[in-house]
Formats: C-alpha cells, sequence, structure tokens
C-alpha cells in the first residue's frame, strides 16, 4: 500500500509508537531490569544500589523456601490445569446437545459467573468456608456423619483446598471454549462417523477430539501460563501455610522483595519465574506442534 | 479457524427442537448439571445471605443461606464509615475505563501497522512484543515499584492504568483479526488517494468491531478484579481499588466483621453480575472467540 | 539601671532571634503530611483532629495518608518505602513495634527539644504512666509521643461462666486454673461434636506473646538481637498451646490472624485472649455478657504492652507546626474521644479511668493497672520480618503438621539468619 501524503514506513512507525513505547516502558524495560535488579544489592531505607553480582541467584537457588514454593507451583499446575481443562472439556461434552434455552442459559450462568468475579473477592468467601471448626463445608460434612476436614490447616490437604477453588472459578473459562469448539465441528464430519456405525465414546475419541486438539493444548497452555502466576487465592487463603506448605513463586518473590526488603533476592526469583514460564511454554508448543501433526 | 458462534437456525426450526428436545435420554443428564449448577452458585448465596445479617450472626453455627433475621446494616457500615468504599468504587471505574480505553486505541493502531503495512522491522518488532504474552504482570512489579517510586507516581492511578496499557495480547489478538479480514476496502480507499489515518479510522477499525469488544471486556473485567498490582504499588485508602481495599477491609476489621466484608464484596460484584446477565451471550462469544483464535 | 540601658536592652531583646521551637507564626500556606493506619475509627479521630487544628491555623493543610496494610509489620514496611522514595512524612505514627526501625535509621527528631520549651506539653506527659514510655524509647531517647497503648487480657462470657456452676476468674489465676476452667466450659453436642469451646488459642503474634512471658521467655533473648527459640520454656510454652488443641480439645484448630474475636461475640467460645482492639467490635455486637480479666500467671505474671504514638520527622521543613500537630494529636480532646473509640486503651491516666472508656468491660480498670508493671514488646528493627518467621513456623507446628523439635529448629535457623542480617 502506497500513500502519497506519508511514506508507508513513517505512518507504520506513528502506528506502531504509541502501543510499542508503551509496552517498552510498562513489560519490556522492567523484565530486563528485574534481570539488572538481580546482580544488585539495594538498601531499602538510603535506596543505595551495590553490585552483588551472583549471590543473589545463588541464595534463591541455596534457598530451601525457594524449592518449596517452586515444587508447589508445579504441583499446583499439574492438579489445576488437569482439572480445569479435564473437567472444563467433560462439561463441555455434556454441555453439548439440545436443551431447552433456559436450561443452557441457567447453566452458562452458574459456570461462568465465578470466572468474572475478583479471585481475590471468592477467596474471601471460600476462606469462610474452609475454616476448620467454624466453616461451613466441614458443617454439612459433619451433617452427613462425615469426619471434618483441615481444608486449610493439614499442609496436604490445603493446596488441594486451593486448586479446588482454582477450578471452581476458571473451569467455566475453558468449559465455554471448548465447548465452542466442539460446537465448531462440521457436521459432516460427525455424521460420517455415525454412517460408519461408531458410538459416541468413539466418534468422541477419533473425529471430534483431534478436530479440537489445537483449543484443547491452547487451553493448557494458557491454564499452566496462568497457574504459574497464582498468588491472590494463596496469600488470602492461607498465606503460602500452613508452615509453607502453599507457597507459590510469586508470594516468593513477594515476600522477599516487600517483606524481607530485599529487592535483589526478590528480582533474582522473578528471573528464575520468567524462565520457567518460558521454559515451560516451549516445552508446550514443542509437544502440542508433534501431536496436532500426528 | 474461524470464531465459533451458536448456529441460529430458523424460527419453526427453532420451535421444533425446543419442543423435541428433551429427550428422555438427556433429562438425568440435565438435572444432574443443573444440581452442579446450583452447587457452583452456593459460595455467592452464601455470601449474599451472610452480607444481611447481623454482625455477631454471620459466624454463628448452624449456617444458613437465608438468614434469620435480615438487616441491612453490614451494608449501611461499609457505606458510612470511615472507609471510603465509594471513593474506591470509583476508582476501580476509573481504571478500568482508561486501561480499556488505552489497550484499544494503541493495540488497534499498533496492530494495524504490523497487518496492513510494510515497513522494515515489521516481523522483529512483532516477535519482540510476542515476547510480552510470557511476561507476567507479577513479573514487572518490583521494577515497576522502584521506577513509579522514582517518579513519584507510586499511590496514584497512574501506577495500575500504565501498566495495563501495555497489552501484547491485545496487539495479537487484534493482529489476528485483522489478518483474516478481507482487504479489499481497505486497498480501494488507498487508491481513491486516502491516507492511512483515513483508512484506519473510517475502515479497518469499524470492521474490527467484535475483537474491540471482545478485547474490551477482557481488559476491563481483568482490570476490575486486579489484586497484585494495587496491593503493591497502592498504600493509602483515597487511591484504593476494590479487591485489595475489601481484602485490606478485613485485614483491619479483624475477624469479627465478616457481615461488612460480604456486603463490600457483594457490592463490588453486583456490577459484573448485572453486566452478565444483560449481555451474557455477547461476553462469552468474545471470550470465546479469543481463545479460538490461536 | 538608667533609662537608656533599659532601652538598649528592650530593643535588643526585640531584634535578638527568637528561640528555635517558640510558639509557631503562621502566614503562609503549609502542608503538613501525617502516616496513620486506615481504620475506621483512626480515620474518625483524624478527621476531628484535622478540624480542631483548622481552627487554629487556618493556613496550614493538613494531608493524612492512611496505610491499609495490616498487620504492623506491614505497616512498617510501606512507611520504609515512602522513606526509600523521599516521601517520608512530617509526622510519623508509630507501635512501638516500629520504634526501633525508625531509631535506627535516625528519622525522628528528638523529643526533648520540644518538650524543653513547651511547658504544657510536659504537663501532658506528666498524665502518662511512665512505664509506658519505655515501649516507645530506642536506646534510651523517646522521640514518639504517647497516645495509646494496648496490652493484653482474657476476654470471657460471663454468662457461660455462670451457667457451667464457675465464679469470675480470680486475677491470681495460673496456667493449670485457666486448663480446668476452659476444660468446664467446652461442651459437646450428642453426636460428639463441639458446641462451644472454652478457648481460642489467638491467632496473632501480639496475643500470643503472653503465653510466652508469663513462662519467663520470649522468642528473642532480652536485648533483642538473638533468636531465644531454644530455650526449653518456649518450647514448653507452644506444647501447652498445641495440648490446648490436640490434647485437650477446649480450643478450636489454630487460625493465623484470628484471635477468635467472632467466636466470642457470636458465643460459639467462652474465653479468648487479645488487645483492647476487639471491644469496638463487641460493643456493636451488642455482646455485653463480655467482661475481662488479667492474664494467667505461671512462672511469672508479667504482662506485656505495646504503645503508640507520635512523633515528627528528621525530615520535616515544618519542625514546628508539626509539633502543634502533635499536641493536637495527643491533647486532651484526642485522647477522651479515643477513650468514647474504645479501640485501645488511652496513654493518658485521666481518659483511661474515667467514663466512658471505663464502662465497658466492666473489669476495664485491669488495664491502666498493668501499665505500671507491664513489659513492652521486644521489636527489633527487622520486625516485619521476625514476626512473619515467628507465625509461619508457630502456624505449622500448632497446626499439627510439623513436630516441636524440628520446628524449633528450622525456626532457630531463619531466626538467627534473619537477625545476622539486621542493621542496628
Amino acid at each position: 500500500m502506497r500513500s502519497p501524503f506519508m511514506s508507508e514506513r513513517a505512518s507504520a512507525y506513528l502506528f506502531l509508537a504509541p502501543g510499542f513505547v508503551l509496552y517498552l516502558l510498562m513489560a519490556l524495560v522492567p523484565a530486563l531490569a528485574t534481570l539488572a535488579f538481580s546482580l544488585t544489592e539495594v538498601d531499602r531505607f538510603t535506596w543505595e544500589i551495590s553490585f552483588a553480582g551472583a549471590d543473589n541467584l545463588l541464595f534463591v537457588l541455596s534457598d530451601r523456601r525457594f524449592w518449596t514454593a517452586f515444587g508447589n507451583t508445579f504441583t499446583f499446575i499439574a492438579m489445576a490445569v488437569a482439572g480445569n481443562v479435564g473437567l472444563g472439556l467433560l462439561l463441555a461434552v455434556l454441555i453439548d446437545r439440545q436443551m431447552p434455552r433456559a436450561v443452557l442459559y441457567f447453566l452458562r450462568l452458574a459456570f461462568f459467573l465465578p470466572v468474572l468475579v475478583a479471585t481475590a473477592l471468592v477467596s474471601l468467601v471460600w476462606q469462610l468456608l474452609y475454616s476448620t471448626d467454624l466453616g461451613i463445608l466441614n458443617y454439612y460434612l459433619n451433617e452427613l456423619h462425615l469426619p471434618s476436614v483441615s481444608w486449610l490447616t493439614n499442609s496436604r490437604v490445603a493446596m488441594v483446598s486451593i486448586v479446588i477453588l482454582d477450578v471452581w472459578k476458571h473451569v467455566g473459562f475453558f468449559m465455554i471454549i471448548q465447548l465452542a469448539a466442539l460446537q465448531g465441528i462440521p457436521r459432516s464430519l460427525v455424521e460420517a462417523g455415525e454412517l460408519d456405525g461408531a458410538g459416541f465414546w468413539q466418534i468422541f475419541r477419533y473425529i471430534k477430539l483431534p478436530y479440537i486438539l489445537p483449543v484443547v493444548l491452547f487451553c493448557v497452555t494458557y491454564a499452566t501460563i496462568t497457574g504459574l502466576q497464582v498468588f491472590d487465592s494463596i496469600r488470602i487463603l492461607t498465606q503460602g501455610g500452613p508452615g509453607d506448605a502453599t507457597i507459590s513463586l510469586v508470594m516468593y518473590m513477594y515476600e522477599e522483595a516487600f517483606g524481607a526488603q530485599d529487592i535483589g533476592v526478590g528480582s533474582a526469583a522473578a528471573f528464575i519465574l520468567l524462565a520457567a514460564i518460558a521454559v515451560t511454554t516451549l516445552v508446550q508448543w514443542r509437544i502440542g506442534r508433534r501431536m496436532v501433526a500426528q | 479457524m474461524t470464531a465459533a458462534t451458536l448456529d441460529r437456525p430458523a424460527t419453526s426450526a427453532r420451535l421444533l427442537s425446543a419442543l423435541q428436545v428433551v429427550h428422555w435420554r438427556n433429562v438425568p443428564l440435565m438435572a444432574g448439571l443443573c444440581i452442579a449448577a446450583i452447587l457452583m452458585l452456593m459460595p455467592f448465596l452464601w455470601m449474599v445471605g451472610a452480607s444481611l445479617r447481623p454482625a455477631g450472626e454471620a459466624y454463628r453455627l448452624p449456617p444458613s443461606i437465608i438468614p434469620r433475621e435480615w438487616t441491612l446494616a453490614a451494608y449501611r457500615e461499609a457505606l458510612g464509615s470511615g472507609i471510603p468504599f465509594v471513593q474506591m468504587y470509583w476508582n476501580s471505574l476509573v481504571v478500568a475505563a482508561l486501561s480499556t480505553l488505552g489497550v484499544l486505541v494503541t493495540a488497534s493502531m499498533a496492530a494495524f501497522a504490523f497487518a496492513r503495512l510494510e515497513f522494515r522491522g515489521s516481523t522483529p518488532l512483532f516477535l519482540t512484543m510476542l515476547g510480552g504474552l510470557m511476561v507476567p504482570p507479577a513479573l514487572t512489579l518490583i521494577p515497576l515499584y522502584f521506577g513509579f517510586a522514582r517518579l513519584g507516581l507510586l499511590d496514584s492511578l497512574s501506577a495500575l492504568i500504565l501498566p495495563a496499557m501495555a497489552s501484547s495480547f491485545g496487539v495479537y489478538m487484534i493482529r489476528q483479526f485483522m489478518l483474516s479480514q478481507p482487504r479489499e476496502l481497505e486497498e480501494a480507499a488507498l487508491m481513491d488517494g486516502a491516507s492511512y489515518w483515513t483508512i484506519f479510522w473510517r475502515i479497518s477499525l469499524p470492521q474490527l468491531g467484535p475483537a474491540l469488544a471482545a478485547l474490551g471486556i477482557i481488559t476491563f473485567t481483568t482490570s476490575w478484579n486486579n489484586y497484585i498490582s494495587p496491593f503493591v504499588l497502592i498504600k493509602s485508602w483515597d487511591k484504593m481499588t476494590l479487591p485489595a481495599g475489601i481484602v485490606a477491609l478485613q485485614g483491619l476489621m479483624g475477624a469479627a466483621s465478616v457481615s461488612v466484608v460480604m456486603a463490600a464484596a457483594t457490592m463490588a460484584i453486583l456490577p459484573l453480575l448485572l453486566v452478565f446477565l444483560v449481555a451474557q451471550r455477547f461476553i462469552i462469544e468474545g471470550m470465546t472467540m479469543s481463545g479460538l483464535k490461536q | 539601671m538608667d533609662r537608656r540601658s533599659f532601652m538598649m536592652l528592650a530593643g535588643g531583646a526585640l531584634l535578638a532571634p527568637k528561640p528555635a521551637f517558640a510558639a509557631a507564626a503562621v502566614d503562609k500556606p503549609v502542608t503538613l503530611t501525617i502516616i496513620r493506619t486506615a481504620s475506621d475509627s483512626d480515620v474518625k479521630l483524624m478527621n476531628s483532629v484535622m478540624e480542631r487544628f483548622k481552627k487554629k491555623f487556618p493556613s496550614v493543610e493538613v494531608k493524612p495518608q492512611f496505610i491499609t496494610s495490616n498487620p504492623w509489620g506491614e505497616y512498617i514496611n510501606q512507611l520504609m518505602n515512602l522513606v526509600g522514595s523521599g516521601q517520608t512524612p512530617d509526622i510519623i505514627t508509630m507501635p512501638t513495634e516500629g520504634v526501633s526501625t525508625l531509631g535506627s535509621r535516625k528519622l525522628l527528631r528528638n523529643l526533648d527539644d520540644f518538650l524543653n520549651s513547651d511547658p504544657g506539653a510536659k504537663e501532658l506527659l506528666a498524665d502518662v504512666e511512665a512505664n509506658l514510655l519505655t515501649g516507645l524509647s530506642y536506646q534510651g531517647a523517646v522521640n514518639l509521643f504517647p497516645t495509646e497503648w494496648n496490652t493484653v487480657a482474657v476476654y470471657y462470657n460471663t454468662k457461660m461462666f455462670e451457667a457451667a456452676g464457675l465464679g469470675k476468674p480470680s486475677a491470681d489465676w495460673d496456667w493449670a486454673t485457666f486448663l480446668e476452667t476452659a476444660k468446664k466450659l467446652t461442651k459437646t453436642d450428642a453426636s460428639g461434636r463441639i458446641t462451644q469451646y472454652g478457648y481460642v488459642v489467638s491467632g496473632k503474634n501480639f496475643s500470643l506473646m503472653p503465653w510466652f512471658l508469663t513462662n519467663g521467655t520470649d522468642r528473642l533473648t532480652p536485648d533483642g538481637t538473638q533468636s531465644n527459640v531454644k530455650d526449653p520454656r518456649f518450647k514448653e510454652t507452644l506444647v501447652f498451646l498445641r495440648s490446648l488443641i490436640a490434647e485437650h480439645k477446649v480450643s478450636p484448630t489454630f487460625a493465623r490472624n484470628n484471635a477468635g474475636e467472632s467466636a466470642l461475640i457470636s458465643e460459639n467460645a467462652a474465653m479468648i485472649t487479645t488487645t483492647h482492639s476487639s471491644v469496638p467490635a463487641m460493643i456493636s455486637g451488642k455482646a455485653d455478657f463480655i467482661d475481662v480479666q488479667v492474664f494467667p500467671k505461671n512462672r511469672t505474671n508479667v504482662s506485656i504492652f505495646g504503645a503508640g504514638g507520635v512523633g515528627v520527622s528528621t525530615a520535616s521543613k515544618e519542625p514546628e507546626l508539626a509539633w502543634e500537630l502533635v499536641k493536637e494529636l495527643t491533647g486532651k480532646e484526642f485522647e477522651d474521644e479515643l477513650a468514647k473509640n474504645m479501640r485501645a486503651t488511652p496513654a493518658r491516666r485521666s481518659s483511661a479511668t474515667s467514663s466512658p472508656y471505663s464502662d465497658f468491660p466492666p473489669n476495664a480498670k485491669i488495664f491502666y493497672e498493668a501499665a505500671a508493671t507491664a513489659k513492652p514488646l521486644i521489636a527489633p528493627p527487622n520486625f516485619a520480618q521476625v514476626e512473619d518467621i515467628m507465625m509461619r513456623h508457630v502456624d505449622a507446628y500448632l497446626t499439627g503438621n510439623v513436630e516441636i523439635d524440628p520446628m524449633i529448629d528450622q525456626l532457630d535457623e531463619e531466626l538467627s539468619r534473619a537477625m545476622s542480617r539486621v542493621r542496628w
């Protein structure tokens, strides 16, 4: 495209400018600054900066708490992604059929409303549901003559409780996306399978699933990346406890940088988080490509 | 893959399908789903119920969704106490609105440059922006905190708005959408001698309707629900936004004020609920489209 | 003296420079910034202060900055953020928890400079119990003017005590009696579920401290520089608390940051240990069946206190005006309003021993009685970190996720490392 008023290139740069400059200042430069900060030691009171080389990185890598946070985050992702995407897919398959409009609207409302609401706010509500001795969940469990569960006070259960909250909150999103993908499958393909005498699950496994695989993989990647950043729910429900059973990478980063007032260490942790995201995304992308190609 | 929308068959066919809809096989399934849906909504119902109780009641066992005595005292206290609840509401609104506006404008302009114009450095610049997809907000918080502090912007609404406007996701999404749109109208306009700005404003932008709507909704809700950014960057009441403010409210009021915190949370969620009820289909289609367009 | 000399003397006096901290004359617009916590009562109190101040100094604008962070550790961190970014407020509100943080960085002006030239202020100070000032001093100097303070006491449900056939708890009671009382007050229903807890082990750091103090120990050494958790009495205290939850089952599960106020108000628990800051909720919850008694003793009966005060920062450009505001913030009207507010004990004896403060709870006299002998909370410059480390590990132990010995080892390790990095 050519224009008489201004060269294409100049125009392009002008169009690009606002967005790119914002990106530069608010995302790219800070990301690089994180790397820079991780090499320094900053006195929080006087804000003097001194070079510290790899000290911070070594500190983080040798900190037991960091590895606990690392393990916790990946445990969380394993469970949450499986729950969110898997349950979302199951629900999508169940809903992908004729039903009265009203019922469909009701289902969509119920499952999607949690998605729209702030995680921090629903965490406040769930905190009351999960309370061991005075909480609602345990009350009803006891009514059914089942023992109370130490939802947030048992170090093994606590992470599961956080995952339950996360799945409750997000499954609607993944359900809707996968539902739309299912409904976008051309009728002809499904009918061809039916004509060949295939049953419901066979059609699903050999026709529908491969067709929507890219979308499913997108869901997995998206859920992973957001899972790596889990903070709000953990901070409000358990503050990383009991002990360090639920501390996440972002929480560790926050606590080092703003709690212990150690900007250098916090930045080093942030940097490692960034590396983790990059690696995970790349790995998933690679595996995904190979799966789709099959 | 094109955006999937729910099919809209002819009226007579719809009526017929609505009547045929209740297969005997589907009924138990639909009943099960409806029960699951009600369980999904329970936390919200409990939240509203707790907000309507008098102060000492909220924690009382046995718990009941419908309170024994109804009172709006919790709402009165949330609105009338020294806590500037209305101010927080306003702040959330301003931040969300300006962030959304900023993203829509800058992302569409940048996408226009990438999708429609040819210029040197197009690919490397685009790939650089794509890198931003992997940089989560939590990561950049530490350097942003420092930078804003130096600039005196800490504890101001700008500190929340500016980072939100830098959206790699927005640029990516709009660009993908634009690439799938026909170029004829734009090329015709170019031949007629229109400037790039006119083309963008008069022709490209109107065509972007659905994508802009989707991006707008996503940006707005993300900003409205953001907890970690205001939690770190904002410290005084009159600049606080809703999620972080309500959590702080709980911390300050102690465990004895469940109903007030629930009242505040209910009021914070209400606008999203109303918008959802009205524009349910719209919102879901928007979010779905962004997911399927990968 | 002859007339000429007298004139020269008078003239000289007029021309001589005014003493540094004379009553400030205001003729230009000035802004004073002050930092405070953001609770409802703080906001209301501040608004009244600003109103009164405006009448005296109409051209001065006071800009309060309410910090929403809670607990105190985070409040201190936020102040440090402000200081670091060059926005130190003129006046700083600070509790005992942050005194050494401020002191170690020399952020406060010496109060004596102001007091020496302001006899009225000295009179205000005389009404405050001298022992309370130890909670606001750093290395011997007091740089915060006291406004309020808190101690921890046992708040109990009088109805439940009567129903169990118990008289009021004696001021002399000890751990063993406390346990017996708690057991008598714990009720289960037919299916074995506990419907009423005798006591709620507090999830708040400050409210847990008395358990350690009455056992003659603390998490830090008395000079506040080293970890003290290897002290066998420290372990003993924690084991006792755990037994309340797990063995005797008089307390519900430990919940961090929850002192059990709502359980007491909604009559699910008979006793809790907390500070006066829980009282406003008791009043608004119409819990008029609550009364208060001193903490049960064990090896000692020392009580703990934390004080709060206001001071002028060294970075302030208008110290004299700031001092005027400080006087307003600590004067009689303020103290009386604070007393009415009920969220803490006023520093001034006169406000704390009269109505309305002494009206509720009925045994409120124990509060100011404790002032003369209580010990201040030990708070090093990295208080926030110490509190976090302590509570994390105590939480893990009291919820039954870690055994006592490994927990103490880890706590000691982390605490020692943190204390070694402190800059005094």
